[in-house]
């Protein structure tokens, strides 16, 4: 006998379960692969989050430079420093330095407390003390 | 047949339940087989089963229709032949992937089970043959199962196991070579001289 042959007498075993084969198809055909309508719904869904949040992502990457860009900093800190340098009870101390780096120093005296204030070349409020008299 | 098949399964890429029943009703007899011989435990050849038909459903999407008439076939066979493989890496840990209760319920699946395993018992032919064919290297296991029983072509082999067709057929020749030296020894008891 030759090896094709022995696979032969071996190969007409053909088995069926019973019910199997439906229940599986039921199954199958209940998938969510057939649900169409969900599924573009999907897509569409998440096409547009997706795009949303990358624009999100986008304009939000674009927008924290902005806020720490000097110049906003500068303005509003020019603006803290302009108000406060015309206040009657804020006096200007000159120039100093504050840990290093070269400082304009303010003044405020306010019921018995002084507010020293150092704020750096752009005007950009660096550091604050508060001495009870 | 085979244009049959490529338009059965574009209607089943654009969701048609029609076609893919067709194209179930066509393929599950063959899968139920293949696995079965491979594994001999029916319960175990219905979940690869399941798993395959399922894996089949899940990826439909990605098929592409190519590499000559064998394709779909070809498919699904790797797919049933890596459920195949996987079963024999987990042996008795595999598991039906399919998570629904009405399917679970087993029925008269059991009995039948059980009828079908005492008859394959009898089949001397193929348990010694089954026997034989696990002392082989899985790639020389799969080979031989889809050549002898499944009655494929080297060309569509190579497409199932991503092998070169002329490494499948020099892989053929070794395993029937090894095959025969094996039954040599182990079926003599049973079929003589081979």
């Amino acid at each position: 006998m030759t090896i094709e042959e022995l696979f032969k007498k071996a190969n007409n075993e053909r088995i069926e379960l019973n019910g199997h084969k439906e229940r599986l198809k039921t199954v199958l055909l209940k998938n969510e692969y057939f649900d169409i309508e969900q599924k573009e719904y999907w897509d569409w869904k998440l096409t547009f989050s997706s795009l949303a949040f990358s624009a999100m992502i986008i304009v939000f990457s674009y927008s924290v430079p902005a806020v720490g860009n000097s110049n906003v900093a500068v303005d509003e800190s020019k603006g803290l420093y302009t108000s406060l340098e015309k206040s009657n009870n804020v006096s200007s101390l000159g120039a100093g330095d504050y840990n290093g780096e070269s400082a304009n120093i303010l003044q405020m005296v306010e019921d018995g407390t002084e507010t020293t204030m150092y704020f750096n070349n752009r005007n950009v409020l660096i550091h604050s003390e508060v001495n009870n008299k | 047949m085979d244009t049959d098949i490529e338009i059965l399964v574009k209607k089943a890429q654009e969701k048609d339940k029609e076609a893919f029943t067709k194209l179930f009703d066509l393929y599950y007899d063959k899968v139920l087989n293949y696995t079965f011989r491979r594994v001999l435990n029916a319960e175990y050849a219905k979940d690869i089963t399941s798993n395959t038909f399922l894996k089949v459903l899940k990826n439909l999407d990605q098929f592409e229709w190519r590499n000559g008439p064998f394709s779909f076939n070809g498919w699904i066979f790797k797919i049933a032949t890596n459920e195949v493989n996987q079963y024999f890496r987990k042996q008795n840990r595999y598991k039906l992937t399919i998570d629904d209760p009405d399917f679970k319920e087993l029925g008269d699946d059991n009995k039948v089970a059980e009828e079908i395993e005492k008859k394959i018992d009898n089949d001397k032919y193929l348990l010694i043959l089954n026997k034989a064919i696990k002392q082989l290297k899985p790639i020389y296991q799969d080979i031989l199962h889809l050549k002898y029983f499944e009655d494929m072509s080297y060309e569509e082999i190579s497409q199932v196991l991503n092998k070169n067709e002329s490494t499948i057929r020099v892989y053929s020749k070794r395993a029937k070579e090894e095959l025969k030296l094996i039954l040599e020894v182990d079926a003599s008891n049973f079929l003589g001289n081979i």
